[in-house]
């Protein structure tokens, strides 16, 4: 009997164990109002309070958690001017991992009661459902350039502050042009054409075929080795829509066999785009693009930062030898295009202080842009601030300077719940095109019926 | 004297108990319930009935998965056990010398020891794709051939099962050499005075006291390749396409990749099923040869 007894006593203490380790802290699944909150307590000039923030960030480029941390410094000071003084200190948590595993950290972080108070924003549909993200709607928006939002404004309501502007664009070597017969004027001359709409995409193809058929470079095109939504970009060249006016996935069947056909031809008919590319690396794939070993790449401006460093150029020697252009107009996209992915910083859900990290990111927005000014100087970015873009720092980029004016031509991805699944899909099926494993009718139908499986009904209209 | 025992031993064994409890018993209940949700990078637990195995069942990859999974299982279990066996008795029966032995045995040891990533790295260096590559190097100097070879996409599946049986050869040569060790020595002395030649040895002395060995190596092996996917990962992601994803990597896409956690728990948990199975057939076959040799005894 005893020992029944201590077995049960031990099988008691087990279920303790276990309800204690998953115990702790409910994440909530709504954020309580800023007045329900704790804020600091008022105290007096001498002695500030203190309070210590936890920031995150992803990657390279820190110079975005780096400004909210200088901007705090000012907030201080204006804090100080309005009698109620606090000092803000920050604890740096800096990654550098897979995006998608690190949003998915972000919200095992939340769930645990452990998120960071201010992160980048990086999946922004799961983190919104999730419950992670505080709505700063409340806060001021006209001094932003228009549209740059649209990615993280979910149901009317926005999650996250876009600081950057960063555009994807098609990169081409202006000595192949030369190699090929072209004077340097055409050569400089070539994003004006696209711009004006008198140098198409089909011409742009042309191009590259021509200039790797006499030899002026060994290939036309290259791309990323890995999944991303660069190649979304020609998709949207070829006419193909992925998303609705109520930023539903869509998946356009005949524009997808469009686009699979090109990525067979330019890897297998027409030779201008290596078919193992996938398997290549970054590195290779830099340097490919910056001395010219490829005519052309398309991918975000701001990857010129590793594509200069590949080739061991400053911005300055790196911007006599490439360009940018925008993703021409073609027969069936009438205008020129350039998709804009700004980083965003968002706040979280159950941060102790809502209000002074929503007045931390809107005194970077309204009266530390500058700071902003001098991120997007170091990422070859455009600034979402107007105002910023008109600072020195930004004009005077050799890499910035001139795309300059495609800004009016940049368009929003607004946040689009399952994306992630598409474009993981999109690749597998890039991958066996340009291997020549499949045919692109087989790729339309595998992608087709793997969307089918791994997203609800209600996340894709079939087109 | 004996409850005092008791109570000492429940004591000592408590905390493995409370942690096999936490660390495998749970998230295996827990895996078990996410199948039969919705749950995905969210974080929302929706029931979702069947559906996860319904999407399983339905995808024209699974048939193509299956297949990868029952050659690589195969493949690799079958090419260990004649490796493994052709190691041990080379360097424990043929090979005297105890330094000589150790030294071959050494080497086998070494891709087991590598860890995993830096190991994939030195294949995908291996068999790059570009001319870079050491075997297309090599390949185009000794044939003359102008153009690469794409080894990986080419040969997925042979490459991930070449790259994985070098790791796997280690285990059990030690496994099967420290076996044939204890064989008693008047075997093999009788087996000489009765005039045996060396593969009448191997074959009549050796591979019988190893049966028992070769048993659990199998088992042990078609577990850890049924479940282990970081050599494939690392080296294809599965790919080109799915040629050369397996089971449990499907798994570890569908969740991770995907963010589909409630689907990739589905596919672990028909993967623990398959387990299941094949651990209560080889146990089975097992105790069945046991009857058999004990009223062969008799």
């Amino acid at each position: 009997m005893k020992k029944k007894i201590f077995a049960l006593v031990l099988s008691l203490v087990m279920a303790a164990a276990l309800l204690v380790g998953c115990g702790g802290q409910d994440a909530p699944t709504q954020a309580p109002s800023p007045s329900q909150q704790p804020e600091p307590s008022q105290s007096d000039a001498s002695h500030p309070e203190t309070i210590t923030l936890k920031i995150s960030h992803n990657y390279d480029f820190t110079t975005i958690p780096e400004a909210v941390i200088s901007a705090a410094e000012r907030l201080e000071k204006r804090y100080a001017e309005e009698g109620h003084p606090i000092h803000i200190e920050f604890e740096r948590d800096y990654q550098r991992i897979d995006w998608t595993e690190y949003s998915q950290n972000l919200i095992f972080a939340f769930k645990n009661g452990n998120c960071p108070d201010i992160f980048p924003a990086s999946d922004v549909p799961n983190m919104v459902a999730s419950g992670m993200l505080l709505d700063l709607s409340d806060l001021k928006t006209d001094v932003f350039v228009n549209g740059v939002f649209s990615p993280f404004t979910v149901d009317g309501a926005v999650y996250a502050m876009p600081f950057d502007l960063p555009v994807r664009v098609i990169y081409y070597n202006k000595s192949v042009l030369v190699r090929h017969g072209w004077t340097p004027e055409e050569a400089a001359a070539l994003p004006d054409k696209v711009a004006s709409g008198e140098f198409t995409w089909e011409d742009f193809v042309q191009l590259c075929k021509d200039v790797t058929a006499d030899g002026s470079c060994q290939w036309g095109l290259a791309h990323r080795p890995g999944n991303g939504p660069d190649f979304l970009d020609v998709f949207q060249s070829l006419g193909g829509q992925y998303y609705d006016e109520n930023g539903t996935l869509v998946f356009d069947e005949e524009a997808m066999l469009r686009f699979f056909q090109f990525t067979y031809d330019a890897a297998n008919t027409w030779e201008i785009t290596p078919h193992d590319l996938s398997q290549q690396g970054w590195p290779a794939i830099n340097a490919m693009a910056g001395d010219g070993t490829a005519f052309a790449y398309y991918g975000p401006i701001f990857s010129a930062t590793y594509v200069a460093t590949a080739v061991e150029k400053d911005p300055e020697q790196f911007a006599e030898d490439v360009a940018f252009m925008m993703f021409p107009a073609s027969q069936y996209n009438d205008e020129p295009f350039v998709i804009a992915a700004p980083q965003a910083t968002a706040i979280s859900a159950v941060t102790k202080y809502p209000e002074i990290c929503k007045d931390l990111l809107a005194e970077l927005a309204n009266n530390s842009y500058d700071i902003l000014a001098d991120h997007a100087d170091t990422i070859f970015a455009l600034s979402s601030i107007k105002a910023a873009n008109e600072l020195e720092s930004i004009k005077n980029n050799p890499i910035v300077r001139d795309v300059g004016y495609m800004a009016d031509h940049a368009i929003a991805v607004p946040s689009v719940a399952g994306m992630d699944t598409f474009n993981s899909q999109l690749h597998t099926e890039i991958v066996q095109l340009e291997l020549g494993t499949i045919t692109p009718e087989e790729a339309v139908a595998d992608m087709k019926i793997q969307l089918e499986l791994n997203l609800d009904a209600d996340e894709i209209i079939f087109k | 004297m004996r409850r005092k025992n008791n109570i000492q031993a429940y004591t000592f064994l408590s905390p493995f108990l409370v942690l096999v409890t936490i660390l495998y018993i749970f998230p295996a209940v827990l895996t078990v319930i996410m199948a039969f949700t919705d749950l995905d990078k969210s974080f929302i637990w929706k029931f979702a009935g069947l559906k996860n195995f319904e999407r399983v069942f339905r995808d024209p990859n699974t048939m193509t998965i299956l297949k990868n999974t029952a050659i690589y299982v195969g493949v690799c279990i079958l090419s260990v056990l004649v490796i493994d066996l052709m190691f041990a008795v080379l360097t424990t029966h043929f090979i005297k010398t105890e330094r000589t032995s150790s030294f071959f045995k050494g080497v086998l040891m070494i891709p087991m020891i590598t860890p995993a990533v830096v190991y994939s790295v030195l294949w995908i260096w291996l068999l790059g794709s570009t001319a870079n590559g050491a075997l297309n190097q090599l390949y185009m100097l000794v044939s003359g051939a102008s153009a690469p070879v794409n080894w990986i996409a080419r040969y997925p599946m042979q490459v991930v099962i070449i790259a994985k049986l070098v790791t796997s050869i280690a285990y059990g040569t030690t496994i099967f050499s420290s076996a044939i060790n204890s064989i008693p020595e008047n075997q093999f002395k009788a087996a000489r005075v009765d005039g045996a030649k060396e593969w009448e040895v191997v074959r009549s002395i050796i591979l019988p006291n190893l049966r028992f060995h070769i048993m659990f190596i199998a088992l042990w092996e078609t577990l850890g390749l049924l479940t282990d996917y970081t050599t494939i990962l690392l080296i294809t992601d599965g790919g080109p396409g799915v040629s050369s994803e397996v089971w449990a990597l499907s798994a570890y896409h569908k969740a991770f990749i995907n963010g589909k956690y409630g689907y990739g728990a589905a596919i672990s948990l028909i993967l623990i099923a398959m387990v299941l199975i094949l651990m209560i057939a080889i146990s089975g076959i097992n105790a069945r040869m046991e009857r058999r040799e004990r009223n062969d005894a008799a």
